[in-house]
């Protein structure tokens, strides 16, 4: 990996004597973005504030280049923060708010005239100087809150949430584009958000956040692949999960769980109590009963089956557990009430530890 | 106000500049004036500069007993000139404790301050009296506005100077503007301070029309100096709301639970605690030492108010001032709401911009009901003399008048307290209840009557509190043998003897009590910091 230009060393912070934020630390490379991703309330924007010095840690250091920072004030750590509610000052038109932070910085006119039609065309707002921040669109006073984080050229970019006061259709277009400008200029950046599907579209690395604890740290595709424990794997949306019990029936040890006996090669799990979960891609329907052989097959009613387009999305009711999937339109499900047999991909399955 | 327009200008039935000439020429009258403006621009300042850190403290820190300190703040405020008067006077009066004590300490022969009858008193006891009106609506605001704009200009690099100056002053204009313009006012009609703290040298318009009414009985000139005075302050008024209209900013205007916090760093302690203890002495010395004094002498002039010795001047024991007062203020209370809520309603129901043509009117009608604040008391009680002097309104000598002109003095507050709540009730409840079958009468009382009941009972005790303390339209209105509580202490202060002056110490403690406890149970049925006049 790159050489980290921000690392967050055993963070710990509290309120009021109850911990938000218990040995966090992780870092950022240069021109990685980063996500923090979590369930509201997990802590995210006070680490961000804590990392922009807006608020002091209990304990831990933030490092930039192997230096702690943690008494240089806010305004001379040269980061970028675009806040949640974006935060523009109304009472400054496009420009004045773009400006502000070069003009801190201390250029002269000309040099800002200049960047903040730079980064106003980099955002998708070229002209726009003289307008009223107050009279812009949702979308647009959030091309202006990055416009004026990215002016001064930050070391380092946070984004609190940026995009979860927008409608569904501007959000998308907003986050590719978003991936897009930060990718251009090579930005460093950290981005705190709940929405996995936001993290995973922007992400170099997810730092998946737990009450306070890192839950789980890689690539979207590796947490999403791998889910370190049942929390990262429901968070992520990943629904599927029976709790099971390796037992030695006859010699030889098999998995019993509420959906019957699942015949897991011996290495996929570890010992006692497990957590088996299964994607939701897993399953295909098993007309023949054929593939009862391979032991990995799910029998219950077919309970809701709903047309989503490309998959459908099937909910199957099995000895009180409710497993839900995504399986191809083009299979022909029986009716609903129905009794249904479905066979699971051993890929798709797997077991996470209890905690 | 109608017929002090026409008093001043046509006396005898028909046009007549002569008054309003003579005032214009005579540069006595300019020079009043000019006095009277520029100690409202000094007072003013100076009660900014007290006013905003107070503000800062409250908007954005939490600590102990703060919400008992600010219904402290507030007590100056309603107390009558006549008592602030008077606890001045005790505290760094020749024989204040102050003057005794540096006495004793450096062995002066002479009281080594001497405020009374200077400037310097006038603009401390305008300090004293519109701190809490800086601190409330500047505090307020500020409590609101959201920390993250600051945040952000210091992650852009701008230090604690420039966040302020370039960030939050601007953003904070209109309520300071707000703030500037009514301390402005009130101090520009400026009556009891001026009258019995500045001693004789010193006149602004208002003590000058309360002279030429009552003194001289020049009622021309005293019209024509109310007209001036009207004037004045509808021209600022004109231009608040012009500015007003042009500062404000859709803000978002966060609940105080996220802006505020406890002071953690030692800078934060000593900003809280400096301000703390300012607030103390600038504002509850004085108080502390009214009711110091007057417990010092005793209960003998305590005694002595429940007796009426000079029966002569008094016609009444003073004691009967008390019954006097509370029933003004009853009935005082009782006009101001119904009016003041047929107002507000007004106001709040036509003050959707589509409704072109009644919006319009709100725009003219609410700078109007504004008015009366503006126009300060002794103005108002001129006014109803002059107005209904005959048949078939002929109240001049009746007892009424004195509630009415202290309806239209706690009408505009009255009026500011109810807007904000029935201008905040959403018209989607109203229809809910519409829709479930609640006929139009049901709706109010159903809907906005509960949410407006709180706002009615702060109405209330404001325009008690006002009641109780008005002094200079009462001043020219009250009948000798039906003296309010004021009215007897400025008897009482304007009498030679030491029983005299303890008695007014009395008696202003009686009410300084008496309106704490209205003030007290203002605080108690607050919503918020919604009922910001």
């Amino acid at each position: 990996m790159l050489t980290p230009i921000l690392q967050v060393s055993h963070v710990h912070k509290s309120f009021d004597g109850v911990p938000l934020l218990r040995d966090v630390s992780f870092d950022v490379a240069s021109s990685e973005i980063v996500c923090l991703l979590g369930p509201s309330g997990c802590g995210k924007t006070t680490l961000l504030n804590i990392i922009a010095g807006l608020e002091p840690a209990d304990s831990g250091q933030v490092l930039v280049e192997d230096q702690d920072i943690s008494d240089v004030p806010v305004h001379r750590r040269g980061f970028g923060l675009m806040f949640q509610d974006l935060a523009l000052f109304p009472h400054k038109n496009v420009r004045d708010n773009v400006a502000f932070g070069l003009r801190m910085a201390g250029l002269d006119l000309q040099a800002i005239d200049v960047r903040v039609s730079e980064v106003l065309e980099l955002v998708g707002l070229a002209g726009f100087e003289q307008r009223d921040v107050n009279q812009l669109s949702g979308g647009e006073q959030q091309r202006v809150a990055l416009a004026r984080s990215l002016a001064p050229r930050p070391r380092l970019l946070m984004l609190d949430e940026p995009l979860t006061s927008l409608d569904r259709a501007l959000r998308e277009r907003l986050m590719n584009e978003l991936r897009n400008i930060l990718t251009r200029v090579g930005q460093t950046a950290i981005y705190v958000t709940h929405d996995q599907q936001e993290a995973f579209a922007l992400a170099d690395r997810v730092v998946i956040l737990n009450a306070g604890r890192v839950a789980q740290i890689g690539t979207p595709q590796e947490v999403y692949r791998n889910p370190a424990d049942v929390f990262v794997a429901r968070f992520l949306g990943l629904t599927n999960l029976v709790s099971g019990q390796w037992t030695v029936d006859g010699g030889q040890k098999k998995l019993r769980t509420a959906l019957g006996v699942l015949a897991l090669p011996e290495g996929a799990c570890h010992e006692g109590e497990v957590t088996v979960l299964i994607r939701p891609d897993a399953a295909r329907l098993d007309l023949t009963g054929l593939e009862d052989l391979s032991g990995l097959a799910v029998n219950g009613v077919l309970a809701e089956r709903s047309f989503r387009g490309r998959h459908t999305r099937v909910v199957v009711r099995a000895n009180e557990t409710t497993l839900e999937f995504e399986m191809d339109s083009t299979a022909s499900l029986p009716p609903v009430g129905s009794p249904i047999r479905l066979s699971l991909r051993p890929d798709a399955v797997m077991c996470l530890p209890m905690r | 106000m109608v017929a002090i327009t026409r008093l001043s200008l046509a006396p005898r039935g028909m046009l007549d500049l002569r008054a309003l000439s003579a005032l214009i020429s005579s540069s006595y009258y300019l020079r009043t004036l000019w006095f009277t403006t520029w100690q409202a621009l000094a007072s003013t300042a100076l009660t900014l500069a007290a006013g905003l850190p107070a503000a800062y403290v409250f908007a954005r820190y939490e600590f102990p007993a703060k919400s008992l300190l600010r219904s402290l703040t507030t007590i100056p405020f309603v107390l009558p000139t006549v008592v602030v008067a008077a606890a001045f006077t005790s505290l760094v009066g020749p024989s204040g404790p102050l003057n005794l004590a540096l006495m004793r300490l450096l062995h002066f022969d002479q009281p080594p301050i001497q405020l009374l009858g200077t400037i310097w008193m006038i603009l401390l006891a305008h300090v004293f009296y519109n701190y809490t009106v800086v601190l409330r609506i500047v505090g307020s605001f500020w409590a609101n506005l959201d920390p993250a704009l600051e945040d952000a200009a210091a992650v852009l690099g701008a230090n604690r100077a420039r966040r302020f100056f370039e960030i939050t002053l601007p953003l904070l204009t209109p309520a300071v503007a707000a703030a500037a313009l009514l301390v402005f006012i009130f101090d520009f009609t400026s009556f009891g301070v001026v009258l019995i703290l500045g001693g004789s040298q010193f006149a602004t318009l208002e003590v000058e029309i309360y002279r030429q009414t009552v003194n001289l009985f020049n009622l021309p000139m005293a019209s024509a100096l109310s007209l001036v005075q009207i004037i004045c302050t509808l021209v600022l008024t004109t231009i608040y709301t012009r500015l007003q209209a042009r500062t404000a900013r859709p803000l978002n205007l966060r609940p105080q639970s996220i802006t505020q916090r406890k002071p953690t760093t030692f800078r934060a302690h000593v900003l809280v605690g400096v301000n703390v203890v300012c607030m103390a002495v600038l504002l509850l010395t004085p108080l502390l030492a009214l009711a110091v004094r007057s417990a010092e002498d005793g209960i003998q002039p305590l005694a002595e108010l429940f007796v009426n010795r000079r029966a002569s001047y008094f016609y009444v024991p003073p004691v009967v001032a008390i019954r006097n007062s509370l029933l003004v203020a009853s009935l005082t209370v009782a006009a101001s709401l119904a009016l003041g809520f047929i107002a507000a309603n007004y106001l709040a129901r036509s003050a959707t911009p589509t409704r072109g043509r009644a919006g319009r009117w709100t725009a003219i009608l609410d700078p109007v009901f504004m008015l009366p604040l503006g126009t300060s008391a002794v103005t108002l009680g001129f006014g109803y003399i002059i107005a209904l002097d005959r048949p078939p309104l002929d109240l001049r000598a009746s007892p009424a008048l004195l509630p009415l002109a202290h309806t239209l003095v706690a009408f505009p507050f009255v009026v500011r307290s109810l807007l904000p709540v029935l201008r905040g009730i959403r018209p989607s409840l109203r229809r809910a209840a519409a829709v479930m079958g609640a006929s139009s009468w049901q709706v109010w009382r159903e809907v906005d009557l509960p949410i407006v009941g709180r706002a009615m009972l702060v109405a209330a005790a404001f325009a008690f509190a006002i009641s109780m303390g008005e002094f200079g339209a009462t001043a020219l209105v009250a009948r000798p043998e039906f003296p309010t509580m004021p009215v007897v202490i400025y008897r009482f202060l304007g009498q030679p003897g030491a029983l005299n002056y303890g008695q007014a110490l009395a008696m202003s403690t009686l009410l300084m009590l008496v309106c704490a406890a209205g003030i007290v149970l203002i605080e108690r049925v607050r919503v918020g910091d919604v009922g910001e006049f």
